[in-house]
């Protein structure tokens, strides 16, 4: 991993995966995401809400939007693309937590298993879904190759 | 123009059949709720292989009592009913420029959040009249 690594700069893009099972995102519906797709789960995110930082020129070892997709449901999963400068703009961090399987994994700090329901914490939700993801793509499903990007 | 009876008289029965066709509408549209909340009522509870945990059977339960006040209030159709991926449900609405939301957590309990521009403006408890 670049020694730069840890330091999650501005220009770069991240992905947040949303299960298909879930219905918290309907292409058809021409509506943001549900601020459910940014809910920390109960107990998995004690740090804060998993994100992956993108495949770049940069970070070439970061996962591409096709392997962002990739999860144990069979159902498929939608990446919400957002942009880190957005978030920092609304005063929201990015911070990097490398994983042995993901170098790209991260975290945004502000949400936590332990603070999930509050209202601070609803509203930087809607804000992720309603205002800062500047796209959402898929469905990618397990049985697809991996899209480039 | 001036509306004479006969005009009126042949009116009317074509606007009841579009309020008929627009009641039956909804109703469809209020079954696919109870529909996907009897769905759920199968494996209450489960977790999946996300680690979420899907609507329990108290959730449920509330869901369809606030089913039932929504609609026999006149009120509309949620544009989403999901799971909260807690235990929970939630309804959304989004009319134009703000997001109204119905959460139900795992233990049956309700309330209604209400953002403006992503601002959270309203957050209160609703009891379940039904």
């Amino acid at each position: 991993m670049p020694l730069d690594a840890a330091f999650v700069g501005d220009d770069e893009f991240i992905y947040r995966r949303i299960p298909v099972s879930t219905g918290w995102y309907d292409p058809a519906a021409a509506e943001p995401a549900s601020p459910r797709a940014f809910q920390p789960h109960p107990e998995n995110d004690p740090e804060g809400l998993s994100v992956s930082r993108a495949k770049s020129e940069e970070h070439p070892d970061f996962p591409s939007l096709g392997e962002a997709s990739l999860g144990p449901s069979r159902h498929g999963y939608f990446v919400a693309v957002l942009r880190v400068g957005d978030l920092r703009q609304r005063g929201i961090d990015v911070v990097a937590d490398p994983l042995e399987e993901n170098p790209g994994h991260a975290l945004i700090p502000d949400l936590t298993s332990g603070n999930r329901n509050s209202a601070g914490t609803w509203e930087l939700m809607s804000i992720l879904a309603d205002e800062l993801t500047l796209r959402v793509e898929g469905p990618f499903h397990v049985a697809d190759e991996s899209p480039t990007d | 123009m001036a509306d004479t009876s006969a005009s009126r008289s042949a009116a009317l029965p074509e606007a009841s059949h579009a309020d008929d066709q627009k009641a039956a509408g909804v109703a469809g549209e209020w079954q696919r709720v109870f529909d996907l909340l009897e769905e759920w009522r199968r494996s209450p509870g489960r977790v999946d292989e996300d680690d979420l945990i899907w609507p329990t059977e108290e959730s449920i339960d509330a869901a369809t009592r606030l089913v039932e006040m929504l609609r026999d209030g006149g009120k509309a159709v949620p544009l989403r009913v999901v799971p909260g991926g807690d235990g929970g449900i939630s309804f959304e609405y989004r009319p134009e420029g703000s997001c109204g939301i119905y959460n139900i957590d795992e233990a049956g309990k309700v309330e209604r959040l209400k953002f403006e521009r992503s601002k959270l403006v309203e957050r209160v408890a609703v009891p379940l009249t039904v």
